[in-house]
Protein backbone atom coordinates (compact mmCIF):
# COMPACT_ATOMS: atom_id res chain seq x y z
CA UNK A 1 0.00 0.00 0.00
CA UNK A 2 1.05 3.62 -0.74
CA UNK A 3 1.42 5.68 2.39
CA UNK A 4 0.92 9.29 1.88
CA UNK A 5 2.50 10.82 4.50
CA UNK A 6 1.80 14.94 6.36
CA UNK A 7 4.68 17.01 5.35
CA UNK A 8 7.82 15.82 6.78
CA UNK A 9 9.97 18.59 5.58
CA UNK A 10 8.90 22.17 3.77
CA UNK A 11 9.43 20.94 0.86
CA UNK A 12 7.99 17.99 0.61
CA UNK A 13 3.99 18.19 0.70
CA UNK A 14 3.18 14.27 0.23
CA UNK A 15 5.08 11.07 -0.89
CA UNK A 16 4.18 8.42 -3.52
CA UNK A 17 5.42 6.52 -5.96
CA UNK A 18 4.99 6.84 -9.74
CA UNK A 19 6.64 5.59 -12.88
CA UNK A 20 9.75 6.35 -14.72
CA UNK A 21 7.96 8.37 -17.88
CA UNK A 22 11.12 6.35 -20.10
CA UNK A 23 11.51 3.32 -19.02
CA UNK A 24 8.33 2.68 -16.84
CA UNK A 25 10.07 1.91 -14.04
CA UNK A 26 8.52 2.12 -10.22
CA UNK A 27 9.57 5.05 -8.61
CA UNK A 28 9.42 7.21 -5.74
CA UNK A 29 7.84 10.45 -5.85
CA UNK A 30 6.77 13.47 -4.11
CA UNK A 31 4.97 16.77 -3.82
CA UNK A 32 7.11 19.83 -3.65
CA UNK A 33 5.97 23.57 -3.65
CA UNK A 34 6.85 25.11 -7.50
CA UNK A 35 8.05 28.44 -8.09
CA UNK A 36 4.80 30.51 -8.34
CA UNK A 37 2.72 30.95 -5.77
CA UNK A 38 0.54 27.88 -4.62
CA UNK A 39 1.97 25.89 -7.35
CA UNK A 40 2.46 22.16 -6.35
CA UNK A 41 4.58 19.76 -8.69
CA UNK A 42 4.89 16.19 -8.83
CA UNK A 43 8.41 15.30 -8.22
CA UNK A 44 10.55 12.20 -9.39
CA UNK A 45 13.48 10.92 -10.21
CA UNK A 46 14.87 7.72 -12.27
CA UNK A 47 18.01 6.49 -11.24
CA UNK A 48 18.70 5.95 -14.65
CA UNK A 49 16.74 8.78 -16.52
CA UNK A 50 17.27 11.57 -14.44
CA UNK A 51 14.74 14.20 -12.72
CA UNK A 52 10.79 14.79 -14.09
CA UNK A 53 8.92 17.70 -12.10
CA UNK A 54 5.17 18.09 -12.90
CA UNK A 55 2.86 20.92 -12.56
CA UNK A 56 -0.51 19.11 -10.73
CA UNK A 57 -1.46 22.05 -8.67
CA UNK A 58 -1.55 25.71 -8.78
CA UNK A 59 -3.11 28.43 -6.34
CA UNK A 60 -6.64 28.59 -4.27
CA UNK A 61 -7.62 26.21 -2.91
CA UNK A 62 -4.90 25.75 -1.00
CA UNK A 63 -2.87 22.09 -2.22
CA UNK A 64 -2.52 21.34 1.60
CA UNK A 65 -7.03 22.38 2.31
CA UNK A 66 -7.79 20.09 -0.85
CA UNK A 67 -5.30 17.37 -0.31
CA UNK A 68 -6.22 15.58 3.17
CA UNK A 69 -7.19 12.29 2.93
CA UNK A 70 -5.49 9.23 4.74
CA UNK A 71 -5.34 6.04 2.59
CA UNK A 72 -8.52 4.27 2.81
CA UNK A 73 -8.38 0.35 3.64
CA UNK A 74 -7.61 -2.34 0.68
CA UNK A 75 -10.77 -4.17 -0.41
CA UNK A 76 -9.27 -7.11 -2.73
CA UNK A 77 -7.13 -10.09 -2.09
CA UNK A 78 -5.71 -10.62 -5.24
CA UNK A 79 -2.32 -10.53 -5.09
CA UNK A 80 0.53 -10.23 -7.60
CA UNK A 81 2.63 -13.00 -9.23
CA UNK A 82 5.01 -10.32 -10.63
CA UNK A 83 6.33 -6.91 -10.76
CA UNK A 84 3.12 -5.38 -9.04
CA UNK A 85 1.25 -2.02 -9.43
CA UNK A 86 0.51 -1.22 -11.77
CA UNK A 87 1.81 -3.58 -14.29
CA UNK A 88 -0.75 -6.30 -13.01
CA UNK A 89 -4.36 -4.78 -12.58
CA UNK A 90 -7.50 -6.20 -12.01
CA UNK A 91 -8.57 -4.70 -8.64
CA UNK A 92 -6.13 -6.35 -6.56
CA UNK A 93 -4.77 -6.06 -2.69
CA UNK A 94 -3.51 -2.40 -3.64
CA UNK A 95 -6.66 -1.18 -4.33
CA UNK A 96 -8.64 0.76 -2.29
CA UNK A 97 -11.69 1.77 -3.85
CA UNK A 98 -14.52 -0.23 -5.77
CA UNK A 99 -15.88 0.17 -9.31
CA UNK A 100 -18.41 3.10 -9.20
CA UNK A 101 -18.31 3.12 -13.46
CA UNK A 102 -17.23 0.83 -15.54
CA UNK A 103 -16.09 1.34 -19.19
CA UNK A 104 -16.65 -1.43 -21.39
CA UNK A 105 -15.19 -0.60 -25.17
CA UNK A 106 -17.24 -2.14 -27.48
CA UNK A 107 -15.29 -0.77 -30.80
CA UNK A 108 -11.79 0.37 -31.48
CA UNK A 109 -13.44 2.32 -34.50
CA UNK A 110 -14.06 6.17 -34.92
CA UNK A 111 -15.32 7.92 -37.41
CA UNK A 112 -14.05 11.27 -35.69
CA UNK A 113 -10.29 10.38 -35.99
CA UNK A 114 -9.51 13.17 -33.82
CA UNK A 115 -5.83 14.65 -33.19
CA UNK A 116 -6.69 14.15 -29.62
CA UNK A 117 -7.63 10.51 -28.70
CA UNK A 118 -6.96 8.92 -25.50
CA UNK A 119 -7.40 5.87 -26.92
CA UNK A 120 -5.26 6.08 -30.11
CA UNK A 121 -8.39 5.04 -31.86
CA UNK A 122 -9.32 4.60 -35.47
CA UNK A 123 -8.00 2.01 -38.25
CA UNK A 124 -9.85 -0.67 -39.21
CA UNK A 125 -10.67 -3.28 -36.43
CA UNK A 126 -12.72 -6.25 -35.70
CA UNK A 127 -15.45 -5.40 -32.88
CA UNK A 128 -16.03 -8.08 -30.33
CA UNK A 129 -19.19 -10.38 -30.80
CA UNK A 130 -22.34 -9.81 -28.99
CA UNK A 131 -21.51 -12.79 -27.50
CA UNK A 132 -18.24 -11.78 -26.20
CA UNK A 133 -19.65 -8.88 -24.67
CA UNK A 134 -22.21 -10.65 -22.69
CA UNK A 135 -19.18 -12.80 -21.43
CA UNK A 136 -17.38 -9.47 -20.11
CA UNK A 137 -20.63 -8.25 -19.07
CA UNK A 138 -20.96 -10.92 -17.03
CA UNK A 139 -17.34 -10.45 -15.69
CA UNK A 140 -17.78 -6.98 -14.31
CA UNK A 141 -20.85 -7.55 -12.78
CA UNK A 142 -19.30 -10.84 -10.82
CA UNK A 143 -16.38 -8.31 -10.08
CA UNK A 144 -18.49 -5.32 -9.64
CA UNK A 145 -21.62 -5.87 -8.59
CA UNK A 146 -23.90 -3.38 -10.64
CA UNK A 147 -21.63 -0.14 -11.21
CA UNK A 148 -22.66 2.53 -13.53
CA UNK A 149 -21.98 1.08 -17.18
CA UNK A 150 -20.22 3.25 -19.94
CA UNK A 151 -20.24 1.88 -23.24
CA UNK A 152 -17.19 3.58 -24.87
CA UNK A 153 -14.40 3.05 -27.73
CA UNK A 154 -13.54 4.11 -30.24
CA UNK A 155 -17.14 5.64 -31.05
CA UNK A 156 -19.76 3.32 -29.78
CA UNK A 157 -21.97 4.39 -32.35
CA UNK A 158 -20.48 2.85 -35.55
CA UNK A 159 -22.06 -0.18 -34.74
CA UNK A 160 -24.89 -0.35 -35.74
CA UNK A 161 -25.99 -3.19 -33.36
CA UNK A 162 -25.16 -0.56 -30.40
CA UNK A 163 -29.54 -1.02 -29.13
CA UNK A 164 -28.90 -4.58 -29.14
CA UNK A 165 -25.84 -4.03 -26.82
CA UNK A 166 -27.40 -1.38 -24.65
CA UNK A 167 -30.72 -4.11 -24.39
CA UNK A 168 -28.24 -7.16 -23.32
CA UNK A 169 -26.20 -4.95 -20.98
CA UNK A 170 -30.21 -4.37 -19.34
CA UNK A 171 -30.55 -8.02 -19.45
CA UNK A 172 -27.70 -8.76 -17.57
CA UNK A 173 -28.72 -6.21 -14.93
CA UNK A 174 -27.32 -3.22 -15.26
CA UNK A 175 -29.46 -0.64 -14.11
CA UNK A 176 -27.68 2.75 -15.35
CA UNK A 177 -26.24 2.87 -18.87
CA UNK A 178 -23.90 5.70 -20.39
CA UNK A 179 -22.70 6.21 -24.12
CA UNK A 180 -19.78 8.16 -24.26
CA UNK A 181 -19.89 9.46 -27.62
CA UNK A 182 -19.09 12.02 -29.99
CA UNK A 183 -22.44 12.46 -31.13
CA UNK A 184 -21.99 12.45 -34.87
CA UNK A 185 -24.53 9.68 -35.60
CA UNK A 186 -26.59 10.85 -33.20
CA UNK A 187 -27.09 14.59 -34.61
CA UNK A 188 -26.93 12.90 -38.36
CA UNK A 189 -29.39 10.22 -38.24
CA UNK A 190 -32.75 10.39 -37.78
CA UNK A 191 -35.09 8.35 -35.59
CA UNK A 192 -31.46 7.14 -33.90
CA UNK A 193 -32.11 8.42 -30.70
CA UNK A 194 -35.45 6.94 -30.44
CA UNK A 195 -33.62 3.77 -31.01
CA UNK A 196 -31.10 4.03 -28.23
CA UNK A 197 -33.78 5.80 -25.70
CA UNK A 198 -35.93 2.71 -26.86
CA UNK A 199 -33.07 0.40 -25.47
CA UNK A 200 -32.81 1.48 -22.75
CA UNK A 201 -30.01 3.78 -23.03
CA UNK A 202 -29.75 6.12 -19.44
CA UNK A 203 -28.23 9.14 -20.93
CA UNK A 204 -25.74 10.69 -23.22
CA UNK A 205 -22.49 11.33 -22.68
CA UNK A 206 -21.49 13.66 -25.39
CA UNK A 207 -18.58 14.96 -25.66
CA UNK A 208 -19.04 18.50 -26.58
CA UNK A 209 -15.09 20.80 -26.18
CA UNK A 210 -16.11 23.93 -28.15
CA UNK A 211 -18.26 26.36 -30.03
CA UNK A 212 -15.26 27.76 -31.74
CA UNK A 213 -14.18 26.29 -35.01
CA UNK A 214 -10.37 26.91 -34.16
CA UNK A 215 -11.09 24.74 -31.39
CA UNK A 216 -12.86 22.33 -32.64
CA UNK A 217 -10.17 21.57 -35.45
CA UNK A 218 -7.97 21.68 -33.28
CA UNK A 219 -9.33 18.90 -30.90
CA UNK A 220 -11.55 17.41 -33.02
CA UNK A 221 -10.03 18.12 -36.45
CA UNK A 222 -12.81 19.05 -37.98
CA UNK A 223 -15.68 21.71 -37.45
CA UNK A 224 -18.30 19.89 -36.13
CA UNK A 225 -20.38 22.13 -34.06
CA UNK A 226 -23.41 22.02 -35.98
CA UNK A 227 -23.77 18.05 -36.22
CA UNK A 228 -23.12 18.21 -32.30
CA UNK A 229 -25.87 20.59 -31.70
CA UNK A 230 -28.45 18.41 -33.59
CA UNK A 231 -27.17 15.38 -31.56
CA UNK A 232 -28.04 17.27 -28.41
CA UNK A 233 -31.59 18.12 -29.84
CA UNK A 234 -31.57 14.41 -31.02
CA UNK A 235 -31.49 13.39 -27.63
CA UNK A 236 -33.62 15.97 -25.96
CA UNK A 237 -36.23 14.77 -27.94
CA UNK A 238 -35.89 11.10 -27.56
CA UNK A 239 -36.59 11.68 -24.18
CA UNK A 240 -32.33 10.97 -23.70
CA UNK A 241 -30.89 13.23 -21.16
CA UNK A 242 -27.27 14.86 -22.19
CA UNK A 243 -24.33 15.48 -20.13
CA UNK A 244 -21.80 17.57 -22.05
CA UNK A 245 -18.53 16.87 -21.56
CA UNK A 246 -15.76 19.07 -22.82
CA UNK A 247 -11.33 17.99 -23.28
CA UNK A 248 -10.34 21.23 -22.02
CA UNK A 249 -6.78 22.02 -23.27
CA UNK A 250 -5.05 25.00 -22.35
CA UNK A 251 -4.46 27.57 -25.06
CA UNK A 252 -7.33 25.99 -27.20
CA UNK A 253 -10.57 26.00 -25.55
CA UNK A 254 -9.61 26.85 -21.75
CA UNK A 255 -11.41 30.12 -22.80
CA UNK A 256 -14.88 28.67 -23.76
CA UNK A 257 -16.04 26.87 -20.13
CA UNK A 258 -18.50 29.92 -19.53
CA UNK A 259 -19.65 29.20 -23.13
CA UNK A 260 -20.27 25.55 -22.80
CA UNK A 261 -21.73 26.87 -19.39
CA UNK A 262 -24.39 28.52 -21.34
CA UNK A 263 -25.16 26.08 -23.85
CA UNK A 264 -26.04 23.60 -21.39
CA UNK A 265 -28.20 25.32 -18.90
CA UNK A 266 -30.04 26.94 -22.52
CA UNK A 267 -30.37 23.32 -23.79
CA UNK A 268 -33.16 22.86 -20.83
CA UNK A 269 -33.48 20.67 -18.27
CA UNK A 270 -32.65 17.87 -20.14
CA UNK A 271 -29.13 18.80 -20.34
CA UNK A 272 -27.77 17.43 -16.94
CA UNK A 273 -24.94 18.62 -16.19
CA UNK A 274 -21.11 19.68 -17.49
CA UNK A 275 -18.25 17.77 -17.19
CA UNK A 276 -14.56 18.92 -18.04
CA UNK A 277 -11.69 17.05 -18.40
CA UNK A 278 -8.58 18.48 -18.55
CA UNK A 279 -6.23 17.40 -21.31
CA UNK A 280 -3.67 14.76 -20.23
CA UNK A 281 -1.01 13.64 -22.58
CA UNK A 282 -1.11 9.21 -23.44
CA UNK A 283 -2.46 7.51 -26.36
CA UNK A 284 -2.56 10.36 -29.13
CA UNK A 285 -2.24 14.06 -29.61
CA UNK A 286 -0.69 16.59 -31.33
CA UNK A 287 2.78 17.51 -29.54
CA UNK A 288 2.70 20.80 -29.20
CA UNK A 289 -0.36 20.94 -27.19
CA UNK A 290 1.42 18.88 -24.53
CA UNK A 291 3.57 22.24 -23.34
CA UNK A 292 0.82 23.41 -20.62
CA UNK A 293 -1.26 21.47 -18.13
CA UNK A 294 -4.29 22.73 -16.57
CA UNK A 295 -4.61 21.95 -13.28
CA UNK A 296 -8.08 21.30 -11.14
CA UNK A 297 -7.18 24.48 -9.22
CA UNK A 298 -6.98 26.41 -12.25
CA UNK A 299 -10.34 24.70 -13.62
CA UNK A 300 -12.53 25.64 -10.90
CA UNK A 301 -11.41 29.03 -10.79
CA UNK A 302 -11.61 29.30 -14.62
CA UNK A 303 -15.43 28.44 -15.07
CA UNK A 304 -16.01 30.89 -11.93
CA UNK A 305 -14.35 33.20 -13.54
CA UNK A 306 -16.53 32.85 -16.86
CA UNK A 307 -19.40 32.18 -15.32
CA UNK A 308 -20.74 35.64 -15.41
CA UNK A 309 -21.55 34.66 -11.63
CA UNK A 310 -23.40 31.71 -11.45
CA UNK A 311 -20.70 29.63 -10.56
CA UNK A 312 -18.09 30.07 -7.48
CA UNK A 313 -14.88 28.45 -7.00
CA UNK A 314 -15.37 28.03 -3.55
CA UNK A 315 -19.05 25.65 -5.07
CA UNK A 316 -16.60 22.99 -5.60
CA UNK A 317 -16.01 20.24 -3.34
CA UNK A 318 -13.58 16.57 -4.26
CA UNK A 319 -15.73 13.68 -5.52
CA UNK A 320 -16.70 10.58 -2.67
CA UNK A 321 -15.21 7.78 -4.64
CA UNK A 322 -12.17 9.12 -6.44
CA UNK A 323 -8.80 10.56 -4.79
CA UNK A 324 -8.91 14.58 -4.23
CA UNK A 325 -6.66 15.03 -6.80
CA UNK A 326 -8.76 13.72 -9.99
CA UNK A 327 -12.26 15.07 -9.39
CA UNK A 328 -14.57 17.99 -8.46
CA UNK A 329 -18.05 18.30 -8.77
CA UNK A 330 -21.11 20.77 -7.63
CA UNK A 331 -24.64 19.88 -7.39
CA UNK A 332 -26.62 22.78 -8.70
CA UNK A 333 -30.89 23.41 -9.03
CA UNK A 334 -31.65 25.82 -12.73
CA UNK A 335 -33.44 28.85 -10.83
CA UNK A 336 -36.62 30.12 -12.76
CA UNK A 337 -34.25 32.92 -13.68
CA UNK A 338 -31.63 30.85 -15.67
CA UNK A 339 -29.17 30.42 -12.78
CA UNK A 340 -27.53 28.10 -10.56
CA UNK A 341 -28.47 27.85 -6.78
CA UNK A 342 -25.97 25.57 -4.64
CA UNK A 343 -27.03 22.71 -3.11
CA UNK A 344 -24.93 21.41 -1.05
CA UNK A 345 -24.52 17.64 -0.20
CA UNK A 346 -25.19 16.71 3.74
CA UNK A 347 -24.08 13.18 2.99
CA UNK A 348 -21.01 14.59 1.26
CA UNK A 349 -17.30 13.07 1.75
CA UNK A 350 -16.58 16.86 3.23
CA UNK A 351 -16.34 18.27 7.15
CA UNK A 352 -18.33 21.40 8.18
CA UNK A 353 -14.89 23.35 7.00
CA UNK A 354 -14.94 21.77 3.71
CA UNK A 355 -12.21 19.24 4.24
CA UNK A 356 -12.41 15.45 3.80
CA UNK A 357 -13.74 13.62 7.12
CA UNK A 358 -11.57 10.47 6.00
CA UNK A 359 -11.68 9.02 9.30
CA UNK A 360 -15.14 8.74 9.20
CA UNK A 361 -15.33 7.63 5.36
CA UNK A 362 -16.00 3.58 5.05
CA UNK A 363 -14.30 2.46 2.40
CA UNK A 364 -17.20 1.44 0.02
CA UNK A 365 -19.26 4.45 1.03
CA UNK A 366 -17.16 6.33 -1.26
CA UNK A 367 -18.12 4.47 -4.51
CA UNK A 368 -21.72 4.23 -3.62
CA UNK A 369 -22.18 7.60 -3.20
CA UNK A 370 -20.32 8.19 -6.40
CA UNK A 371 -22.86 6.26 -8.38
CA UNK A 372 -25.76 7.28 -6.44
CA UNK A 373 -24.59 10.99 -7.75
CA UNK A 374 -24.49 10.06 -11.05
CA UNK A 375 -27.56 7.50 -11.39
CA UNK A 376 -30.10 9.90 -9.45
CA UNK A 377 -29.07 13.22 -11.09
CA UNK A 378 -28.86 12.58 -14.60
CA UNK A 379 -31.88 11.16 -15.20
CA UNK A 380 -34.01 12.62 -17.80
CA UNK A 381 -37.24 14.92 -16.12
CA UNK A 382 -39.80 12.96 -17.71
CA UNK A 383 -38.49 10.03 -16.13
CA UNK A 384 -39.09 11.86 -12.67
CA UNK A 385 -42.23 13.59 -13.58
CA UNK A 386 -43.72 9.43 -14.27
CA UNK A 387 -41.80 8.23 -11.03
CA UNK A 388 -44.45 11.02 -9.15
CA UNK A 389 -47.36 8.28 -10.76
CA UNK A 390 -46.19 5.07 -9.19
CA UNK A 391 -45.63 5.61 -5.38
CA UNK A 392 -44.73 7.83 -2.42
CA UNK A 393 -41.10 7.28 -3.33
CA UNK A 394 -41.45 8.86 -6.56
CA UNK A 395 -43.81 11.44 -5.58
CA UNK A 396 -41.35 12.80 -3.19
CA UNK A 397 -38.05 12.32 -6.01
CA UNK A 398 -40.65 14.63 -8.05
CA UNK A 399 -41.66 17.24 -5.98
CA UNK A 400 -38.13 17.57 -4.88
CA UNK A 401 -36.66 20.02 -7.55
CA UNK A 402 -34.99 16.54 -8.46
CA UNK A 403 -35.90 17.48 -12.36
CA UNK A 404 -34.21 21.03 -12.05
CA UNK A 405 -30.75 19.75 -10.40
CA UNK A 406 -27.90 20.46 -12.40
CA UNK A 407 -24.12 18.79 -12.14
CA UNK A 408 -20.85 20.80 -12.73
CA UNK A 409 -18.18 18.18 -12.55
CA UNK A 410 -14.56 17.54 -13.52
CA UNK A 411 -12.08 14.54 -13.60
CA UNK A 412 -8.26 14.95 -14.30
CA UNK A 413 -6.65 12.29 -15.75
CA UNK A 414 -3.25 11.34 -15.21
CA UNK A 415 -0.29 10.46 -17.82
CA UNK A 416 2.96 9.07 -17.40
CA UNK A 417 4.63 12.52 -15.97
CA UNK A 418 1.88 13.35 -12.98
CA UNK A 419 1.06 9.97 -12.77
CA UNK A 420 0.72 9.62 -8.66
CA UNK A 421 -0.52 5.41 -7.63
CA UNK A 422 -1.68 6.50 -4.73
CA UNK A 423 -4.45 8.06 -6.93
CA UNK A 424 -4.63 5.42 -9.36
CA UNK A 425 -4.97 3.05 -6.39
CA UNK A 426 -8.22 4.84 -4.93
CA UNK A 427 -9.19 5.24 -8.76
CA UNK A 428 -13.30 4.02 -9.24
CA UNK A 429 -13.44 4.27 -12.85
CA UNK A 430 -12.55 1.44 -14.27
CA UNK A 431 -11.87 -0.14 -17.70
CA UNK A 432 -12.91 -3.50 -18.62
CA UNK A 433 -9.40 -5.04 -20.54
CA UNK A 434 -10.22 -7.90 -23.14
CA UNK A 435 -9.73 -10.51 -20.21
CA UNK A 436 -12.48 -8.48 -18.34
CA UNK A 437 -10.03 -7.60 -15.75
CA UNK A 438 -11.30 -4.23 -14.57
CA UNK A 439 -8.20 -1.84 -14.90
CA UNK A 440 -8.08 1.20 -13.37
CA UNK A 441 -8.57 4.06 -16.42
CA UNK A 442 -5.76 5.86 -16.15
CA UNK A 443 -3.41 2.87 -15.65
CA UNK A 444 -5.55 1.48 -18.86
CA UNK A 445 -4.23 4.42 -20.95
CA UNK A 446 -1.28 4.96 -19.37
CA UNK A 447 1.74 6.08 -22.47
CA UNK A 448 5.48 6.18 -22.02
CA UNK A 449 7.09 8.97 -23.34
CA UNK A 450 8.35 7.07 -26.21
CA UNK A 451 4.20 6.10 -26.77
CA UNK A 452 4.69 2.62 -25.37
CA UNK A 453 1.38 1.73 -23.79
CA UNK A 454 1.29 0.02 -20.47
CA UNK A 455 -2.06 -1.74 -21.02
CA UNK A 456 -3.13 -1.06 -24.62
CA UNK A 457 -1.49 -2.90 -27.97
CA UNK A 458 -1.96 0.42 -29.59
CA UNK A 459 0.87 2.85 -29.39
CA UNK A 460 0.29 6.15 -28.46
CA UNK A 461 1.70 9.58 -29.83
CA UNK A 462 4.70 9.43 -26.84
CA UNK A 463 5.53 13.16 -24.77
CA UNK A 464 8.15 15.37 -24.30
CA UNK A 465 9.52 15.69 -20.91
CA UNK B 1 -51.32 8.39 -4.15
CA UNK B 2 -52.56 5.35 -6.66
CA UNK B 3 -50.15 3.37 -8.26
CA UNK B 4 -48.00 1.20 -6.72
CA UNK B 5 -47.58 1.29 -3.02
CA UNK B 6 -47.42 -2.73 -1.95
CA UNK B 7 -44.01 -4.32 -1.99
CA UNK B 8 -44.34 -7.79 -1.24
CA UNK B 9 -41.16 -10.00 -0.54
CA UNK B 10 -39.15 -10.07 -3.77
CA UNK B 11 -39.52 -13.69 -3.44
CA UNK B 12 -40.44 -16.58 -1.34
CA UNK B 13 -42.64 -16.98 1.57
CA UNK B 14 -40.81 -15.07 4.73
CA UNK B 15 -41.03 -15.78 8.40
CA UNK B 16 -40.25 -13.63 10.99
CA UNK B 17 -36.95 -14.79 12.67
CA UNK B 18 -38.15 -14.29 16.53
CA UNK B 19 -41.78 -15.09 16.56
CA UNK B 20 -41.89 -17.68 13.78
CA UNK B 21 -44.99 -16.16 12.13
CA UNK B 22 -45.78 -15.77 8.43
CA UNK B 23 -45.58 -12.18 7.29
CA UNK B 24 -48.36 -10.96 6.20
CA UNK B 25 -48.93 -7.81 3.80
CA UNK B 26 -49.98 -4.50 6.23
CA UNK B 27 -50.88 -0.37 5.39
CA UNK B 28 -48.56 1.53 7.06
CA UNK B 29 -46.45 4.91 7.60
CA UNK B 30 -43.24 5.43 7.27
CA UNK B 31 -41.24 8.30 8.23
CA UNK B 32 -37.79 9.28 6.86
CA UNK B 33 -36.19 13.14 7.30
CA UNK B 34 -39.57 14.61 7.99
CA UNK B 35 -41.29 13.10 5.03
CA UNK B 36 -44.12 10.18 5.34
CA UNK B 37 -44.65 7.85 2.87
CA UNK B 38 -48.19 5.58 2.58
CA UNK B 39 -46.84 2.08 1.85
CA UNK B 40 -47.84 -1.60 1.79
CA UNK B 41 -45.22 -3.88 3.36
CA UNK B 42 -44.56 -7.25 4.89
CA UNK B 43 -44.93 -7.06 8.69
CA UNK B 44 -44.51 -9.93 11.64
CA UNK B 45 -47.95 -9.77 13.20
CA UNK B 46 -46.97 -10.84 16.59
CA UNK B 47 -43.98 -8.55 16.92
CA UNK B 48 -44.70 -5.54 14.12
CA UNK B 49 -41.52 -5.68 12.66
CA UNK B 50 -41.44 -4.86 9.10
CA UNK B 51 -39.54 -6.21 6.42
CA UNK B 52 -38.37 -4.13 3.57
CA UNK B 53 -37.63 -5.84 0.38
CA UNK B 54 -34.30 -5.65 -1.05
CA UNK B 55 -35.40 -3.93 -4.25
CA UNK B 56 -37.20 -1.30 -2.82
CA UNK B 57 -34.13 -0.55 -0.01
CA UNK B 58 -31.86 -0.60 -2.33
CA UNK B 59 -34.19 1.20 -5.24
CA UNK B 60 -36.36 3.75 -4.47
CA UNK B 61 -35.59 4.06 -0.98
CA UNK B 62 -32.18 4.34 -1.49
CA UNK B 63 -32.95 7.58 -4.07
CA UNK B 64 -34.93 9.11 -1.90
CA UNK B 65 -32.29 8.62 0.70
CA UNK B 66 -30.16 10.04 -1.45
CA UNK B 67 -32.12 13.01 -2.19
CA UNK B 68 -33.06 14.15 1.02
CA UNK B 69 -29.81 13.64 2.73
CA UNK B 70 -28.51 16.24 -0.51
CA UNK B 71 -31.28 18.26 0.63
Amino acid sequence: MIAVSSAPSPEILARTLSLCPKCLRRIPAFYTPGNAAGEVLLHKTCPEHGVFRTPVWSGEPDFLSWYTRKPLLPLYSRGHEGRGCPYECGLCREHRQNSCCVLLEITQNCDLNCPLCFASAGGEHQDPSLDELGGLLEGIAAQAGKPILQLSGGEPATRNDLPDIIRLAKKKGFPFIQLNTNGLRLGAEEHYADALAEAGLSVVYLQFDALKESSLLAIRGRNCLEVKRAAVRAALDACLPVVLVATVVPGVNDGELGELLNLALAGGSGVRGLHLQPAAYFGRYPEELSARRMTLAELMRSLAEQSAGLIDAADFRPNSGEHELCAFSALYSRTPEGGLKLLRSKKSCCAPDGRRDAENERPRDGAEQCKAFTTLNWRHPREIAEAAGQDDFGRILAESGLDLRFTVSAMAFQDVLSLDLDRLQQCCVHVADKKGALVPFCAYNMTGLDGQALYRDVRGTGLRS
Amino acid sequence: MSGRQEYSPDRGDWICAGCCKPLELKKMQIMYLENAFDVTLPQCPCCGRVFVPKSLAEGRMAEVESLLEDK
